[in-house]
């Protein structure tokens, strides 16, 4: 492998990574808060970031 | 019921859920989700119109709903990443440390600090197209040398946002004329001078506006005696080593294209703050400024969710297609009298999605009159980020009221204090369209 | 208090839960659903892109190369369709020939999906349909619907700006995953550059002596049913402008020069980077355009929207329309009648290059019969002519 396409794919896997320490930060902020309405926020926003880290879109 | 007289309907739906979820102290990302909804409940009931439609399964109906999360996901990670970054520079008194730097050597020199100011607020959105990213990597910076001046809080907040705005209109990158030129095949040659103009004008009269009167009398040491004081062990060296890595990954690309990696801005941010915890003398808690950055970013990043499924479902049902044709059946008068105030309340519904949506119809219909589609389309890139403060979004307007901790009203302070800056860059923009051939033939685009 | 409060983070974590499931498995199926595809008797080989170069070896456009090659002497013409999958018209056409193809002179090589990570995706805020399908007396044929820029599970992170390799030129981020934006390619670059890099090498390698890339346009865009041609196919296109549209088609077929300024399209940089003369064509589809109205299977295949229909009222449009619109059988038509029509006038142009080609119906025929006949039912076909893209 080209050693420019092997460090794309390891910056693609360090993305993921990235989503999925904000999906952490996401889940932690979202069992602490104790509005409901921003409760509900959380819950969408946690939707596009599960998705990704689980290869479906 | 004819297809117009449906997504006519539609609109009204919105409109109205929108209006009945406000009344009933629904906050703006929930309101817009449920005014999505409406939406394709009214879509599902109303007939529409004359010609025969595909089903639209239960199933499909979810799946565009959740497709609709995803439309500005990079965005919101950029975002995220961007604010993590700086607020780990600030919980590390890496801005503590800038700040009373600029200020200790600049401050008598009030012409010079200001000129300083709009670069740096111009750079960080210039090379990433993004308002919400100036405000979040070097709002808070400015912003605080501009209370050491005396700025009042309302015209700092007001500045702040101005100035975020024009650097996103500033080129190299500016993602409004760039995802307009894309979907109308356009190269994106020629732009730099007339966006570069226009922005540049923009800053500048922001910035001498919102701080006229403001005299730079105080002495130096009495100044930096009200600023908080930065941690021992920041020096010039750790200082400036996350924001060369910064400007390291992001013109690599530009210098070497051929040989640079791709690292998105995520990763630049998420490297740059990487470079904070190497050089920071301080230790802080990385996973509590990750949860501290959702947490102030959660209205943000929740409005671009829920706009995106906004916008999807706009399209399913026609009412996105209505409201661009609207837009360009507007007789040209018209069109050049009303683009002003149209385009900056569309960005505010709408974000980058105003791009393709007005922009490409904009652009053919430009250039089937002859006129001159890159002059035009810079004016309409100026004027779109100026609407990056008006409701429902708001988003480079609430960045940086978190940013600056502005605990004004948010119309009679930085909208109210934005307004005259506002209408001089949107009369700027609309005289240059309107003179779209000298100007293109002036400046050889 | 708190007990309401984790109920309903309880009950809103379900709903999620439930919607994310749904929408994961549709998402799932459609970027797994192949499209079998039942080569015609008279193909000779079937390759993968990665016979030409490895550089997309192992990934989603690994695509199908099918060949068909008479064994006699003539010239080679490469037509592939979907550069952007949410233009049918591309794939539907490169497949019917596919399918119907026997030549007798020269060879033709064909790929059905140019970028087929990104048919595996639809584009976000279009709210696309995820497949479309077409009525057979055998049943119903089915194909994924895509985006234009390859899927962000293929190739992702986007860079903050796509500066064009080799030109330099700037584009707009997301269109470094747009396969016509990429010409000619890049080795070690992302999926799409690797991709077109790769049938790069395959017209160097199979002495290519003409591409043709299958497109279809918004009405309201200039560039519009016409073919766009590099200088060295300018002659070919004329005629075949000239003939189609004095003889044939009922909305004429214009021809514009490929711009030199703007880099990154097939017209361009295919034939300044190979021998080929590179020839791409459009034709309508109104529900690429920003003003429809409904978006649904419909409209992408009957082409009928009076939203589109105001405008062109108005004068807003580069092409006709009206209560009839544009069906996918008029554009697939198009588009075969293009490439039979180029194949024909090269013949004359360059004798050096002759090809000769049967079983592809006309415009004619496939404007009365409608596409039905020649798409074959793959339950009943032989194994080995059964492939999928």
């Amino acid at each position: 492998m080209d050693i420019l396409v092997l460090i794309n794919t390891i910056i693609t896997v360090c993305t993921y990574a990235v989503a999925l320490f904000f999906l952490i930060a996401i889940v932690r902020s979202f069992l602490r808060t104790k509005k409901i309405q921003d409760a509900l926020v959380y819950c969408i926003i946690m939707v596009p970031f599960i998705l990704r880290l689980l290869r479906l879109k | 019921m004819t297809m117009l007289q449906h997504s006519l309907a539609v609109i009204v739906v919105i409109a109205l859920v929108f209006a009945i979820a406000k009344k009933c102290k629904a906050c703006t990302e929930l309101t817009l989700l449920l005014a999505a909804v409406g939406a394709i409940i009214a879509h599902l009931i109303l007939p529409m119109g004359e010609d025969p439609r595909s089903a639209l399964p239960f199933t499909e109906i979810i799946r565009h709903v959740v497709e609709g999360t995803f439309n500005y996901f990079d965005v919101c990670l950029t975002f995220l990443t961007a604010t993590f970054f700086m607020t780990l520079y600030k919980e590390a008194g890496g801005v503590n440390y800038m700040v009373r730097q600029i200020v200790g050597r600049f401050y008598k020199k009030r012409i010079l600090l200001l000129l300083l100011l709009t670069v740096v607020m111009m750079v960080p959105g210039a090379v990433t197209g993004s308002g919400a990213t100036t405000v979040l990597t070097v709002g808070g910076l400015v912003g605080a040398v501009l209370a050491a001046m005396g700025v009042n809080e309302d015209r700092r907040v007001a500045l702040i946002f101005l100035l975020a705005a024009m650097s996103a209109a500033c080129p190299p990158i500016n993602l409004w004329a760039m995802m307009a030129a894309a979907g109308a095949n356009m190269p994106f040659v020629g732009f730099t001078w007339p966006l570069l103009i226009l922005s540049g004008v923009g800053a500048l009269v922001s910035t001498f506006y919102l701080t006229r009167g403001v005299r730079n009398t105080k002495p130096v040491e009495e100044v930096l005696g009200n600023l908080p004081e930065a941690p021992a062990g920041w020096n010039a060296l750790r200082a400036f080593v996350p924001f060369v890595v910064m400007i390291v990954l992001i013109m690599g690309a530009r210098i070497f294209p051929a040989w640079w990696p791709v690292f998105g801005l995520p990763m630049i941010f998420m490297i740059s703050a990487g470079a904070v915890l190497i050089c920071s003398p301080k230790k802080v808690k990385v996973m509590e400024i990750a949860v501290t950055t959702v947490q102030n970013l959660k209205e943000l990043v929740g409005i671009m969710v829920v706009v995106g499924i906004l916008n999807q479902t706009l399209t399913l049902t026609g009412a996105r297609g209505l409201i661009s044709l609207a837009v360009v059946i507007l007789p040209i008068w018209l069109l050049f009298a009303a683009l002003w105030l149209i385009l900056p309340v569309a960005e505010g519904v709408l974000q980058y999605a105003v791009a393709p949506l007005f922009g490409v119809p904009l652009i053919m219909l430009f250039n089937m009159l002859g006129y001159n589609p890159v002059v035009a389309l810079s004016c309409w890139s100026v004027m779109w980020p100026v609407g990056d403060c008006l409701p429902p979004t708001a988003v480079v307007g609430r960045a940086a009221v978190m940013e600056m901790n502005y605990k004004g009203n948010y119309y009679k302070g930085l909208v109210k204090n934005a307004l005259v800056p506002m209408l001089v860059i949107l009369a700027l923009c609309t005289i240059t369209m309107i003179f779209n051939k000298p100007v293109g033939d002036l400046l050889g685009v | 208090m708190d007990k309401k409060l984790n109920l309903i983070k309880s009950i809103a974590l379900c709903v999620i839960a439930f919607c994310m499931a749904v929408a994961g498995y549709l998402f799932w199926e459609h970027r797994n659903y192949k499209e079998p595809v039942v080569v015609s008797e008279y193909i000779t080989e079937v390759k993968k892109l990665s016979d030409y170069s490895d550089v997309v070896k192992g990934t989603v456009n690994d695509s199908n190369v099918y060949i068909f090659d008479s064994g006699v002497e003539g010239g080679t013409f490469l037509i592939w369709g979907s550069t952007h999958p949410e233009e049918p018209a591309g794939v539907m056409a490169a497949s019917l020939m596919v399918e119907n193809l026997k030549v007798t002179q020269g060879k033709v090589i064909i790929i059905d999906r140019e970028n087929n990570s990104a048919s595996t995706n639809t584009r976000v805020g279009e709210a696309y349909p995820r497949f479309f399908t077409y009525e057979t007396e055998w049943g119903t044929k089915i194909w994924r619907f895509g985006d234009r820029h390859a899927n962000q599970l293929d190739s992702w992170p986007d860079p903050e700006v796509y500066i064009h390799y080799p030109s330099g030129q700037t584009l707009a981020n997301v269109d470094i995953r747009n396969t016509n934006r990429n010409w000619p390619g890049k080795a070690n670059g992302l999926l799409t550059e690797r991709t077109n890099y790769a049938v790069m090498e395959l017209i160097r390698q199979e002495g290519v002596d003409m591409t043709l890339d299958f497109h279809e346009a918004e009405l309201e865009y200039t560039v519009e049913n016409t073919i766009v041609v590099h200088e060295k196919g300018q002659a070919v296109a004329a005629m075949v402008s000239m003939d189609l549209t004095a003889n044939t088609f009922d909305v004429p077929v214009g021809m514009e020069f490929s711009p030199t300024a703007l880099h990154g399209l097939s017209h361009r940089e295919v034939g300044d980077y190979s021998d080929a003369a590179s020839y791409l064509v459009e034709v309508a589809e109104p529900m690429l355009d920003r003003i429809r109205g409904i978006t649904d299977e419909e409209l992408l295949m009957s082409g009928k929207d009076r939203f589109v229909m105001m405008a062109g009222d108005r004068g807003l449009l580069y092409a006709p329309i009206d209560e009839n619109g544009w069906p996918i059988e008029k554009r697939v038509a198009r588009h075969i009648a293009v490439a039979t029509k180029i194949i024909e006038v090269n013949n004359t142009v360059n004798p050096d290059q002759v090809i000769t080609i049967e079983g592809i119906p006309t415009y004619e025929e496939i404007m009365a019969n409608g596409l039905a006949p020649y798409y074959h039912n793959p339950a009943t076909a032989p194994a080995e002519r059964v492939y999928y893209d």
